[in-house]
């Protein structure tokens, strides 16, 4: 057993379940059939090298990055529903232990089927001058996005309770096909020459493109990791959440051109998918208003109100920032975010206090409606120009306090509910 | 071992454990009954670090449950009452895994070979756990818990689903644990099973401590008090019924057509004395014991009537 799998059992047990020799002999068959076709169909074309390649390249892709992320998808929710998970609970194996073990030992068998192509994309790639220099850039990207698409499959599969291990797996099967959005600009010839300005220093976008996902990755895989510890019972820390929605406004202010203004649109989204995704149950919000002193209220801080609290610093922040480039009346753009977002998420937090056994899908249909029949009945009775008072929309022909004021009565209201549905929440005595 | 002082835990609508004060010494056996939604498995979990308490302080094995976590999974062994292990390892294999998972020192074939014959699984160990019948799996769930050798073991209901031979096997090899010096929790509804080897019982009705003590507490409880049972094989039975007259500990005695039955107020050091004035007086003693009454008994006196 080598020392991989000695620090990280989850490789030991996967290497036993998942490679066995019937499943690697089927592999290695099916690799040499499979090369064989491909390279005998890209011997037609007029550049049988780079046909081969990309033959190879895509298999690699669907095994390692589709495939790899069901498997990932799957390797919290699985032992969740077979009951094995409180055993690994109980063993001294770390957050970082189990997330890592998961995030390599779950798609090994993916990895072993994209290890099978790598010679035929190889002897593609020497064939082909146009491969050639490309390939490392190629691959770079191809292991960014793998560990992009492992570590947010990782993630769906944390936050996936009893009932739904089947939808983590269709998460793992989206995210993984989502995430090659992210390989696409590698593929394309245009672009990776170029270097672009980013936060004024010029960066080869062949080096940010890859430096960037993996970033992304990190932060997926640290997020999996925290949810993995939150059922070690290990500490709670409640900055994680907003350092990765700092990272968020810094990763868009980044950009060229990029205005400040829209810098709170991914952290607000963020938040949204935080309040429906973590399940703040009555028990736990009761105990976070109880903590008995400032270091446990901190800890127990749920993470959308962690997030609200920094959308609306940072919306009061950048609010304050003089206008540039004719953008006056979207300065106003932070704020109205930050409060329909309090609206949204104090009210998906109610719907939490309510007897329904779906509760995030209950507040996602009326969240949906909330935004849908206001736009449908005001467009019908041709009052297009008051959905400000709905929506987080900029009403150009009006005030900034006018279009403020809405939100900021709405926030208001739906804090209010929750403090008096919290207050009626509490445990049969 | 274990102490806990107002331990609580909600859920959304109900207190499934309600400010529980609870203390187990070390090396005791404890049952813990009660009837469904006691909160038997909710203590347990909570016990065993698995579930954070709403309020309330439970300590284990000298650490804290909510400050130190990870120091209470490594002094306990938890076998759930319903457990899954990984189908296509075999009964080896899984608790190798344990074993690395357990950062236990290596050599790991010799612990697995012991825990394996303690629990008399060894001659299926290299078999898929998928092939293994219900009491092998709860066998190897057993060796699981055992194998970092806790000096907690919490057992929720381990004899659930067995059938009588299997729940034979299994309160053998608790018996043996006992013994071995370990303190154990075991939860179970099949509280004869529990009489051999448990010193302890902790009775729990909607969350609440019903009563905590040792069996023959319970037993007294049930009974009104000590009673005890004198079995003679004939000889002067005038002998017999003035002995027991004679000892001040000794009332509400009752003939029956081996002997007799009556309360006895003193302690176990009474208890000989009486013994050996009997056999002193002549008497064929051929059992002298308490009949006060089992654990059943005892539960079904102390619990709540509705539930009882």
């Amino acid at each position: 057993m080598n020392a991989l799998a000695r620090r990280f059992p989850e490789i030991y047990r996967c290497l036993l379940t998942e490679c066995g020799r019937s499943r690697l002999t089927v592999g290695v068959v099916t690799s040499l059939a499979l090369g064989g076709a491909f390279w005998s169909a890209a011997s037609w074309d007029r550049d049988p090298g780079k046909m081969l390649f990309y033959y190879a390249f895509w298999v690699q892709v669907a095994t390692f990055i589709v495939y790899g992320s069901t498997r990932a998808s799957a390797a919290i929710a699985d032992e969740r529903e077979a009951k094995t998970w409180d055993l690994q609970r109980l063993t001294p194996l770390t957050s970082g232990d189990i997330a890592a073990g998961k995030l390599l030992g779950s798609p090994l068998y993916a990895a072993f089927l994209a290890a099978l192509f790598v010679p035929w994309a190889l002897a593609g790639a020497l064939r082909s001058p146009e491969i050639g220099a490309e390939l490392v850039f190629v691959y770079l990207q191809f292991a960014a996005t793998a560990f992009f698409a492992l570590s947010l499959s990782l993630l769906a599969s944390a936050y996936s309770d009893l009932s739904r291990g089947g939808s983590a797996t269709t998460a793992g099967a989206l995210i993984g096909l989502g995430s090659l959005y992210t390989l696409a600009p590698s593929l394309s010839k245009g672009p990776l020459d170029a270097g672009f300005s980013y936060f004024g220093v010029s960066v080869p976008y062949l080096l940010w493109l890859p430096l960037a996902t993996a970033g992304f990755g990190a932060w997926a895989f640290a997020a999996a990791k925290w949810r993995v510890g939150r059922d070690l019972l290990e500490p709670a820390r409640f900055w994680r959440f907003p350092a990765f929605l700092l990272y968020l406004i810094a990763f868009v202010l980044g950009f060229p051109k990029s205005s400040a203004y829209f810098a709170l649109l991914m952290p607000a989204a963020a938040t949204l998918m935080a309040a429906l995704a973590e399940p703040t149950k009555p028990e736990a919000w009761r105990r976070w208003l109880a903590a008995p002193d400032r270091r446990e209220l901190a800890a127990r801080t749920p993470s959308w109100v962690a997030g609200a609290a920094v959308c609306l610093a940072a919306a009061l922040v950048i609010t304050g920032i003089p206008s540039a480039q004719g953008l006056e009346a979207y300065r106003r753009l932070p704020l109205l975010l930050a409060l329909f977002l309090i609206r949204d998420a104090a009210f998906i937090q109610c719907c939490r206090f309510t007897k329904s056994r779906r509760p995030e899908i209950l507040a996602a249909v009326y969240l949906g409606l909330a935004y849908l029949v206001p736009s449908i009945l005001l467009s019908a009775a041709g009052g297009r120009r008051l959905l400000y008072a709905f929506v987080p929309l900029i009403g150009r022909d009006v005030a900034a306090w006018e279009n403020v004021l809405p939100g900021l009565l709405w926030a208001a209201a739906s804090v209010t509910a929750l403090a008096l549905v919290s207050r009626r929440v509490g445990p049969r005595a | 071992m274990i102490f806990t002082r107002g331990l609580r835990r909600e859920y959304a609508s109900t207190t499934a454990v309600s400010d529980l004060d609870l203390a187990i010494e070390a090396g005791s056996v404890a049952a813990l009954v009660g009837p469904n939604g006691a909160g038997k498995t909710t203590l347990l979990k909570m016990i065993a670090a698995l579930l954070e308490p709403t309020s309330g302080l439970a300590m284990v094995a000298g650490h804290e449950v909510h400050e130190s976590p990870r120091e209470v999974h490594a002094a306990v062994g938890y076998l759930p009452d319903f457990f899954g292990l990984y189908e296509e390892l075999t009964a080896r294999q899984c608790l190798r895994y344990f074993h690395l998972a357990y950062r236990l020192p290596e050599p790991a074939d010799r612990r697995i070979e012991e825990v394996l014959d303690l629990v008399a699984l060894r001659d299926a160990a290299d078999r898929p756990i998928e092939s293994l019948s219900r009491g092998m799996r709860q066998r190897l769930g057993l060796a699981r818990t055992l194998l970092h050798d806790p000096r907690l073991l919490l057992l929720d209901e381990p004899a659930s689903g067995l059938d009588p031979g299997a729940r034979r096997e299994l309160q053998e090899l608790l018996r043996r644990l006992a013994v071995s010096g370990k303190t154990i929790v075991v939860s179970s509804h099949i509280l004869t099973e529990l009489e051999d080897y448990c010193s302890h019982v902790v009775m729990l009705d909607r969350g609440r401590l019903v009563f905590s003590g040792t069996v023959a507490e319970a037993r007294r409880r049930a009974g009104g008090g000590r009673r005890l049972r004198l079995r003679v094989a004939g000889g002067p039975r005038e002998a017999a019924l003035a002995a027991l007259t004679a000892d001040s500990a000794v009332s509400e005695a009752s003939a029956a057509a081996d002997g007799w039955a009556f309360r006895f107020s003193g302690d176990d050091e009474s208890a000989e004395r009486l013994l050996r004035s009997l056999v002193s007086a002549g008497v064929r003693v051929c059992s002298f014991a308490d009949d006060s009454g089992s654990i059943s008994d005892g539960y079904l006196k102390l619990m709540p009537k509705e539930d009882a």
